[in-house]
């Protein structure tokens, strides 16, 4: 089952997105949507939706996301492409597109993959090739996503399991830090930025640093 | 639209469409009745103020005439959360105009504020319209609570009204908009000045009577 999640301003546009997507998705896949409310009131909209859609990512709510580029709201205006680089700052391999009907604008965004950036007018275009084919590759991805994701969920898993069963060995460990900072790509894991540098080496290394040092001191 | 929602009663037999809400036929008609109403406002604010009779100088009403200009305005600035708040528009006030200037006056204005209040965010995005009538002139302030004119123009902002300058983008702004503003004034033997506001955008249009 796939949970789509959709940001937009717009529920006529709403109803759009989930319609191609309910006539383009390939017979048999399940899926579901979420729609992220928008505070007219929050003057920190853009974080607000990110941490919420963070949030979702780590406990698996979701397993795609379809941005708007322009949202409007009385008070507020955010761009898809903020929400966009936020969420992939945090959740590198999170797969994410956003609908705009400015489709150049957005590619000459280099922080932006231009193959993440859809032409509205064309993606509600339900019965035509360019609507199924990004209907398809938003599964396609979702998909890769959700496999490579519960891989290494399952290798940390299987590692957390042998240093409980065999101890803090060495090898061990660094095979399932490297393993969780992969994973931290897929779904936040709260690892410190220590954590992610941190190598089992190097720690071996400074250690050995300080028992000297200590012995020269005495 | 009135025929394809009878088409879809007949083909219903006159019960309520129950399928998937996001196909609902009835949403979708008056969806496409609300875009329908919008494009057509955008067609009236080209086409209407070149109508024959609004070309020729005539005595004209000016609050009647902004305030229908203004309406066909509402609905395209409110799609964009962008509301018309202190419009002041004295009645029986009335000048030898051709009304096609007026709406060029205003147009361009109002297509101006909608460009850059949409840029806006952290307030509620408002424009502003007030008419005085004086013993020997007009004078119409039009202001929105946008950016500020650009910093470029501090020292002499009224070159905002040159041809060829943008506070906008290259690829956004002609540099046009204002020009045709002020030769639709100057067509009337009139002045226009920007508004010195400590926040948002203004202009002051002073015709004679």
């Amino acid at each position: 089952m796939y949970k789509i999640g959709i940001i937009d301003d717009e529920i006529s546009e709403i109803r759009k997105i989930r319609g191609a997507i309910k006539t383009n998705a390939l017979e048999g896949v399940q899926f579901d949507f979420k729609i992220y409310s928008l505070e007219i009131n929050s003057g920190t909209l853009t974080d607000d939706i990110v941490n919420e859609v963070i949030e979702d990512i780590k406990e698996n709510n979701i397993s795609t996301l379809i941005i708007d580029q322009k949202i409007m709201i009385e008070t507020n205006k955010v761009t898809g492409a903020d929400i966009y680089n936020k969420i992939k700052d945090a959740v590198p391999k999170f797969p994410m597109i956003i609908l705009t009907n400015y489709v150049e604008d957005n590619i000459s965004n280099k922080d932006l993959d231009p193959d993440k950036v859809y032409k509205k007018s064309l993606f509600f275009k339900i019965e035509e090739e360019y609507s199924k084919d990004m209907v398809r590759n938003i599964f396609i991805n979702a998909s890769k996503y959700k496999e490579d994701r519960a891989k290494l969920e399952l290798e940390v898993d299987e590692l957390k399991e042998e240093i409980e069963e065999k101890g803090n060995k060495k090898e061990v460990i660094a095979k399932m830090i490297d393993k969780e900072s992969e994973l931290d790509n897929f779904c936040p894991t709260d690892q410190t930025q220590i954590d992610k540098v941190f190598n089992a080496d190097r720690i071996e290394k400074i250690l050995k640093l300080i028992k000297e040092a200590n012995e020269l001191l005495e | 639209m009135q025929y394809l929602r009878k088409s879809i009663n007949l083909i219903l037999n006159n019960k309520d469409y129950t399928g998937d809400e996001d196909f609902n036929p009835y949403t979708l008609i008056n969806e496409v009745e609300n875009t329908d109403k919008l494009l057509n406002c955008w067609i009236n604010i080209i086409m209407d103020g070149v109508k024959t009779r609004k070309i020729q100088r005539n005595e004209i009403l000016l609050d009647k005439t902004i305030n229908d200009i203004l309406k066909l305005w509402e609905p395209l600035l409110e799609k964009k959360h962008i509301y018309l708040k202190n419009i002041i528009l004295p009645d029986n006030v009335s000048m030898n105009m051709s009304e096609i200037d007026m709406y060029l006056i205003l147009n361009n204005f109002l297509l101006n504020s909608s460009w850059f209040l949409e840029e806006t965010a952290g307030i509620r995005r408002e424009i502003n319209v007030k008419l005085e009538e004086k013993d020997k002139e007009i004078i119409l302030y039009l202001e929105n609570n946008g950016p500020k004119l650009d910093e470029k123009y501090k020292e002499n902002p009224d070159r905002i009204f040159d041809a060829g300058e943008t506070s906008k983008d290259k690829d956004n702004g002609t540099g046009l908009g204002l020009w045709i503003t002020r030769e639709a004034v100057i067509r009337n033997n009139g002045e226009i000045h920007t508004l010195d506001k400590q926040e948002g955008f203004g202009i002051k249009v002073v015709l004679p009577k």
